[in-house]
């Protein structure tokens, strides 16, 4: 038998030494600017992976265009920077061809609500093993402040240089009408713990879990979500036993009210209601299978001896009569 | 509060039965496609000679893909076994979800074997999954795995299988005296079993004190008595804490021993709840002993109301005028929630012999001789003016040394300077030689405060008490702002001179850091704390406040008067103040 000495089998049975840590999930430097949320996200989806024990070999981040879509370079795993709005589709095919990696979606306002809107809604219909963020700054920041889909009525970007003419698209209210939604939460960046918890139950999530991550652009919106959080009166807390869990710290940013992620007639009413953004979870049904398992179930799969049969009766088709 | 708890456990466990459900069709889908396809395939085309293919020759070539043709007959009978074995439990759990076990017996022996049934079930469940596995990956070795898996008991469980078993719950009965009660807890903590014991504390029975006793007869004291065990997972909580719920789960679901004690309160007042916690008579507590090797790391007291204070403190108007801060003490619990009303004596006017109740219990013991303390008590929006009987002093005194005890077992009233050194690239020797001087500094500055307070040069303010004046000293060094536990507090002199970021909420958003790398920097779960008020100038501290886009970061005043523009500067911070 091998020797070691003590304090190394000490080590080695202690397993708080030898867990993956942030470090691991390190890529390259980022470059978005200072102050972008997308910063904290990237940090909470490091500290997802590294609570999960997440190999970086097992986890593949896909994106589409857009400064939230250099999310890949800045993660340590597998990664698909993509095309504008195909995040979800290219995703999907990851998600089918390999279950067992943990698929990781990344988009913009625009990449999935605008040019991707297509494939947002039929990858919800989908229901695919995957977990879809979607880092809502309702501005198009790389390409230097042009209207977006949640853009609010009136905002003067460079498109809309007379402010934005038509009322923003709510898009929790439409993903609330999908059929076989699976799971809807929203969060924030100035909220880390309830962005981290959001993740946490969303990855655990099978199926699509898609998160709204509310954030402002300091450079192009920086008047978005009421200056990022700083107004208490625009956000609510949903919470439940089956919700995510607030931290009393954050109780400054938003009042609470109490929401069972099972209801989708009430999910529907206050997504729609629009009084104040609900930060929580806002609908789950984790009885709905996922598409994988469907349509597993529905293809055939012949057995060997099935297999030798059909092989058998083609080759008799090529055999001499007689 | 038991209805409350029924709730947790109905909803709680309601994604059990489909995780198990999973978990066993991962292992049993595959034999039973095979099974089913099998039997389609004889059922369509029975099997006839074949005057064109040595079928024993394709089934060769097809041998990698084909279970059957893996496993030897005896290997695929004890296959089929097995298998009859799960399907057998899989319909069970369909058509009963699994729920706790809640038992309100206290009988070991009895505990004991409720727990092996329990258990055993699901053991058996684990280890015929094993087995199906291991037969399918053509890596079951009967030399090694038939002994090995026929002695399997729940102990060989991993803690994911663990956590896919409901707990078995046994609801400790507290109406008993405390010795029972502990030494029933310690009975079944130490059986080696993953037990949850559930104390719903309701009658709080104050023995009457000398002070000379043994603390640990007051019956709350059950959670604290769990932290000696060490490795059992430990819940002290009110149910008006934030997200009970979860906290409950948490702590049943853990892979370990749980000793859960809850206070159900004596009434249906909601205050008296709030109050049992305010008073740090039932503190809240969380020990985890899955978060690291040392106490600090494992406790939780953060939800306690103002967890760095020693008290929670209520302004009361005075009767003759005037209001007073008054800490939350044993006192006041005893007051409106024991309904001892016997134990206190009116008074009207408090003289030179009677400090408040929170001096008193700061002093020295020579120090009270002779001074009977009063505590305030409002009722029917009237104050009145009580003396408490030695009996509460006694037991005033003895919660708070829980209090303290909890405090600095978890870190709450000193920030480990090691973990401060850590954080920062400077040789621990310069940070050390640092710190040191700095709190050389402070006490200076603190003597000169004092006496200059004594002298009735400056308003008394320390209106938390003596205690948090020595913690705000101890907050001067930068240890304290490094490791963003908590805010100086109020209205104390000096400390609150220090920059000091709400680490809890920091974005990671990288401004502060940007900013000056040496004031700002990441901890290890990467959010911001200062690493050294004096890496740079007042005026970055405010520009990164100004920046910093969860606005947490408070600069405190300027620690260099000669800096240029100081005036400008100190204007500008005081709205991030
Ligand atoms: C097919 C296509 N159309 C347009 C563009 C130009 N384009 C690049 S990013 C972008 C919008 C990005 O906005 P958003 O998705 O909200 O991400 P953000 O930059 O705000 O994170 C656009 C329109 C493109 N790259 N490809
Ligand atoms: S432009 Fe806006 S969204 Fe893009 S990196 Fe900068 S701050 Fe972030
Ligand atoms: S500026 Fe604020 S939010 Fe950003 S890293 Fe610094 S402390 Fe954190």
């Amino acid at each position: 038998m091998d020797q070691l000495p003590i304090d190394e089998f000490l080590t080695d049975l202690c397993p708080f030494e030898k867990q993956l840590d942030l470090d691991d999930y390190l890529g390259e430097a980022p470059r978005w600017c200072q102050g972008c949320g997308d910063l904290g996200i990237l940090t909470a989806v490091q500290k997802l992976l590294r609570d999960n024990q997440a190999e970086p070999t097992e986890v593949v981040c896909v994106s589409g265009i857009g400064c939230s879509s250099r999310f890949p370079y800045y993660l340590k795993a597998f990664g698909f920077h993509g095309i504008h709005g195909r995040a979800l589709p290219i995703s999907t095919g990851v998600a089918l061809a390999n279950p067992k990696l943990k698929v990781l979606t990344v988009m913009g306002d625009g990449d999935c609500f605008s040019i991707g809107a297509g494939h947002w809604v039929h990858a919800i219909r989908y229901n695919v093993n995957l977990l879809a963020m979607v880092l809502d700054n309702e501005i198009y920041g790389l390409t230097r402040e042009q209207t977006s889909p949640t853009t609010p009525l009136g905002t003067r970007t460079r498109t809309t240089p007379k402010g934005a003419f038509l009322p923003p698209l709510n898009p929790l209210q439409l993903m609330l009408g999908v059929s076989n939604l699976s799971f809807l939460a929203q969060t924030a960046t100035w909220l880390p713990q309830h962005l981290l918890a959001t993740l946490q139950q969303a990855y655990r999530h099978q199926g699509l879990a898609f998160v709204r991550i509310l954030q402002h652009c300091p450079v192009f919106s920086p008047q978005a979500f009421g200056e990022g959080g700083k107004d208490a009166e625009l956000m609510e807390f949903l919470y439940h036993v089956q919700g995510i869990a607030i931290d009393p710290a954050l109780e400054r940013f938003g009042g609470r009210r109490e929401h069972d992620p099972a209801d989708l007639a009430t999910a529907q009413r206050l997504a729609s209601e629009r009084e104040r953004e609900p930060l929580g979870l806002l609908y789950q049904n984790p009885d709905l299978p996922s598409y994988e398992t469907i349509r597993h179930a529905a293809l055939a799969h012949p057995s060997p001896a099935e297999k030798l049969t059909l092989l058998n009766r083609r080759l008799d088709r090529l055999a001499p009569e007689g | 509060m038991k209805q409350r708890l029924e709730k947790i456990f109905a909803q709680g466990f309601q994604d059990l039965q489909q995780q198990l459900l999973q978990r066993i069709a991962a292992s049993l889908e595959p034999v039973e496609a095979w099974l089913r396809s099998e039997q389609e395939a004889e059922r369509q085309h029975p099997p006839a000679p074949d005057p064109y293919l040595d079928e024993r020759i394709l089934r060769g070539l097809l041998r990698e893909i084909n279970i059957r043709s893996k496993l030897s007959h005896a290997e695929w009978e004890r296959l089929e076994e097995v298998r009859a074995r799960i399907d057998t439990v899989r319909a069970q759990i369909q058509d009963q979800a699994p729920a706790p076990l809640l038992l309100d017996q206290n009988d070991p022996a009895q505990i004991q074997q409720a727990f092996e049934t329990h258990y055993g079930y699901y053991a058996e469940l684990f280890r015929d999954l094993r087995i199906l596995d291991l037969s399918l990956a053509g890596e079951y070795l009967p030399e090694l795995h038939d002994s090995a898996l026929s002695a399997f008991s729940w102990k060989e469980l991993t803690d994911r299988e663990m956590a896919l078993i409901p707990p078995l719950v046994v609801f400790l009965a507290t109406e008993r005296p405390l010795v029972e009660t502990t030494a029933l807890a310690l009975k079944l903590l130490t059986t080696g079993l993953p037990l949850k014991l559930l104390a719903l504390q309701q009658n709080i029975q104050t023995p009457r004190e000398t002070g000379r006793a043994l603390a640990h007869r007051f019956h709350p004291d059950l959670g604290f008595f769990g932290l000696s065990l060490r490795s059992a997972y430990v819940l002290q909580a009110t149910e008006d804490i934030e997200s009970f719920d979860q906290e409950v789960m948490a702590a049943l679901r853990s892979p370990r021993p749980a000793l859960l004690s809850l206070w159900d309160g004596t009434g249906d007042d909601p205050r008296q709840s709030q109050l049992a916690l305010a008073s740090r008579v039932f503190p809240y507590l969380r020990y985890d002993p899955e978060l690291g090797l040392d106490c600090t790391s494992c406790l939780e007291i953060g939800k306690n109301p103002h967890p760095e204070t020693a008290w929670v403190s209520e302004i009361l108007p005075l009767p003759g005028g005037g209001e007073e801060e008054r800490p939350l003490t044993f006192a006041e619990f005893a007051w409106h929630v024991l309904d001892q009303k016997e134990e206190f004596a009116p008074l009207n006017e408090p003289g030179p012999e009677n400090p408040s109740l929170a001096d008193y219990l700061e002093m020295e013991t020579d120090e009270r001789h002779h001074l009977r303390p009063y505590i305030l008590v409002s009722e029917a929006g009237e104050t009145r003016v009580l003396l408490p009987s030695n009996n509460i002093l006694y037991q005033c005194q003895d919660r708070m040394r829980l209090w303290r005890s909890l405090q600095s077992l978890a870190g709450a009233d000193q920030p480990s300077e090691d973990a401060a050194v850590a954080a920062r690239e400077d040789s621990p020797q310069e940070i050390a030689g640092r710190i040191a001087a700095e709190r050389e500094q402070a006490v200076a500055q603190a003597l000169q405060t004092l006496s200059r307070k004594l002298l009735g040069l400056e308003e008394m303010e320390l209106a938390l008490g003596g205690e948090d004046f020595k913690l705000d000293l101890r907050g001067l060094d930068e240890a304290l702002s490094s490791s963003g536990t908590a805010p100086p507090a109020t209205g104390a002199a000096g400390p609150s001179d220090l920059p000091w970021i709400e680490t809890k909420l920091c974005t990671a958003c990288d401004e502060c850091t940007n900013i000056n790398k040496r004031i700002f920097v990441y901890d290890k779960e990467k959010q911001a704390v200062i690493k050294n008020p004096r890496g740079g100038p007042f005026r970055d501290i405010v520009k990164a406040a100004e920046k910093c886009s969860a606005a947490i970061i408070h600069p405190g005043k300027p620690l260099d008067p000669k800096e240029k523009d100081l005036a400008k500067w100190i204007k500008r911070a005081e709205k991030y103040q």
